[in-house]
């Protein structure tokens, strides 16, 4: 038996967590970031649009794309087929979450630049890709001592941003049931430096920009407004190999 | 209680109401000003009208009231109760018959019902009221005859109905709605019928009537309405003067008829519906409850049927066995999940399941008592099941058990 590695955030569609997570137990990679799940080894894990490892795409694919525009839009597209079918307040949050990040990059990219910004990567496409990923269904595995599989914690919506796995939920007062609670209350007790839960109202039915969904969200997590604060733009979904741009 | 079969349930009290313990499907719970929780109970048949049962303590219950139908052609069966006001639904076994239709009581003294109101829908072709809706202290949606509604059939006699409410004392109907070709004078043609058996009596097992209507908060312009053997209809309910149809799924036939709830979810867009079981010893198996996925309401799919016990089992041990009524997820103290179904499955007792993954329904709790004494079949029929906010869940059996207080460890 390997020793037990980190734990790692599934998202998107899963139906046997179990499988992905003994997959990374045989072979644990640190600080990979695939289109299944991301270990929780770095202690400083920010995630953005623009973050390498989540959307794995061919330079092939990317020439098809005529535009910024296009990319942006596939991008979203990719983030919201991750969504299970039949959830729909998720799929309401990112796309308010999406409509706000573009008005603010817009805003931005309108504004007096800060002069921490490089002015050729002010557009508003490309500061899209500078905001911190939404990760839909994040469920983060639970393991006895020795790493074996015992289950995963679920939640609606995550975020992680300077090494905090934010953890959010709309559960509106709906019934957990025992497992999921007890799920939860080991991996905040192992993890409450790390772990930032909230139980947040649901997203508006059929609103593109839920104002108070938005609200209730940064108020919980106020960085996710403080995305463009670097020199350093990221500006796409596509790095080569080799060329070292940390997000 | 060494026969009862169980899995993450326990009995924590049962009361067979005085002796009265024949409940048919309504359960509703109110909360007094002073915290008493009531659980309120129609019964099947005469000579009880409705049950109060002060369930404040669980373990310990104790009826507070019971009323009387009066007279024995007749039967409640259905009740709602909305704040401090209770709707009950009258029901008669000969068309003509009265009182008919549905009355309306105060319960802010649980211990002394004061009528306030009554609507009265009897009349020649009218058996009255079977089923009613009542969530929002204004409307009741319901499933009624009317004086001047001739089915075609004698069977088709209850169609949806909508009341005003608002003034107990004047109750008015604002719309109503019928599945086309039902009534007399209607051009249009029905589908053959299912189980074409029975003749005329108003009592056979094949029906194009309404059974149960459920509308919520999250959709006020939407009625979902089980119409037996013609499938569950969505309906826009937005002019309620003039309800229109959005879209009807109807597996019958093949399947054996009576669509009884569409319980829609409305986070995860899909509709759970019942077929009700209306035959002793398997004889109309399999009777499902089936979950559509209704992301396009205009086009519901059946996606999966929750799993039930072995009918080689279930269907010899008397009495019937299959879907029936599920918790509804109502305003008020109740409980509320989109991804968990509570179900009252005749013999096959409560059972409840995880949708979680709504392709692959999961059985994760049950609880099927012995037979109580002296029921007119040999098994167990969970009639009616209601949950409440904290996870205790209410079941009810059709012939003597009365009420069954359960504790969910799921």
């Amino acid at each position: 038996m390997s020793k037990k590695p980190s734990s790692i955030l599934i998202y998107g569609i899963c139906e046997t967590p179990s499988i992905l997570w003994n997959a990374h137990f045989l072979n644990p990679r640190r600080n990979n970031i695939n289109r299944q799940y991301i270990c929780l080894d770095d202690e400083s894990l920010t995630l953005r649009i623009g973050s390498k490892g989540w959307l794995e795409i061919k330079p092939e694919q990317l020439l098809q794309f005529q535009s910024n525009y296009e990319l942006n839009a596939y991008t979203k597209e990719i983030l919201l087929s991750k969504v299970n079918a039949f959830s729909r307040p998720i799929k309401n949050a990112l796309i308010s979450y999406f409509n706000w990040v573009e008005n603010k990059c817009l805003k931005i990219s309108k504004g007096k630049l800060s002069k921490d910004i490089d002015p050729l990567f002010a557009n508003a496409e490309q500061l899209f890709f500078s905001a911190y990923l939404p990760l839909p269904h994040p469920k983060i595995v639970i393991s006895d001592k020795d790493g074996v599989f015992q289950g995963v914690a679920h939640f609606d919506l995550g975020f992680s941003i300077s090494g905090k796995v934010y953890l959010l939920t709309f559960s509106e007062g709906q019934f957990i049931r025992k497992t999921e609670r007890e799920y939860r209350e080991k991996l905040f007790e192992e993890g409450k430096d790390k772990f930032i839960f909230k139980d947040l109202s649901k997203p508006a039915q059929n609103n593109e920009f839920d104002i108070e969904f938005i609200t209730q969200l940064i108020n919980t997590i106020p960085s996710l407004e403080h995305f463009v604060q670097q020199k350093k733009m990221p500006h796409g979904i596509y790095y080569p190999e080799g060329v070292n741009i940390s997000p | 209680m060494s026969d009862t079969l169980f899995n993450n349930m326990k009995l924590l009290s049962q009361n067979t109401l005085n002796g009265f313990g024949g409940i048919g499907e309504g359960i509703s719970m109110q909360v007094t000003q002073n915290g008493r929780r009531i659980i309120w109970l129609a019964h099947e048949g005469a000579p009880k009208n409705f049950t109060g049962v002060d369930v404040t303590d669980p373990k310990k219950t104790k009826v507070v009231c019971q009323t009387e139908l009066p007279h024995m052609k007749m039967r409640s069966n259905s009740l709602e109760v909305c704040g401090n006001i209770l709707a009950v639904a009258y029901q008669v076994y000969e068309k003509g018959l009265e009182p008919a239709g549905m009355e309306l009581f105060d319960i802010t003294k649980p211990e002394e019902p004061k009528s306030i109101g009554f609507h009265s829908t009897a009349g020649p072709h009218s058996r009255g009221m079977h089923c009613l809706w009542f969530v929002d202290g204004e409307t009741v949606h319901c499933s009624s005859g009317a004086p001047d509604f001739e089915p075609k059939h004698p069977r088709d006699d209850q169609f949806y109905q909508i009341l005003d409410v608002r003034n107990p004392s004047k109750i008015n109907e604002i719309g109503r709605w019928w599945m086309p070709g039902s009534k007399i004078g209607d051009i249009e043609e029905l589908p053959p019928r299912v189980n074409p058996e029975g003749g005329v009596d108003p009592m056979g097992s094949d029906a194009f009537r309404v059974h149960n209507v459920n509308v919520y908060d999250e959709r006020p312009d939407r009625a979902y309405v089980g119409y037996i053997d013609g499938g569950i209809f969505v309906l826009d309910i937005n002019d309620k003067s003039n309800p229109t149809v959005v879209s009807n799924w109807n597996p019958h036939n093949p399947y054996p008829g009576f669509s009884h709830t569409a319980l829609p979810l409305f986070d995860r867009e899909l509709i759970i519906v019942t077929d009700e079981c209306i035959k002793d010893d398997g004889a109309d198996w399999p009777k499902l409850t089936w979950i559509l996925d209704a992301r396009n309401e205009k086009n519901l799919v059946p996606i999966s049927t929750l799993p039930l016990p072995p009918v080689e089992e279930f269907g010899i041990k008397g009495g019937r066995f299959g879907s029936h009524n599920l918790h509804e997820n109502r305003p008020g103290p109740s409980f509320k999940s989109e991804e968990i179904l509570i179900g009252a499955f005749f013999n096959a007792g409560i059972r409840i399941y995880d949708i979680k993954n709504p392709y692959q329904p999961q059985e994760i709790a049950y609880f099927v008592p012995p037979k109580p004494s002296n029921s007119r079949v040999n098994a167990i029929q969970m009639n009616d099941v209601y949950a409440d906010e904290n996870g205790l869940v209410y079941a009810v059996d059709r012939w003597s058990g009365g009420l069954y207080v359960l504790e969910m460890d799921i």
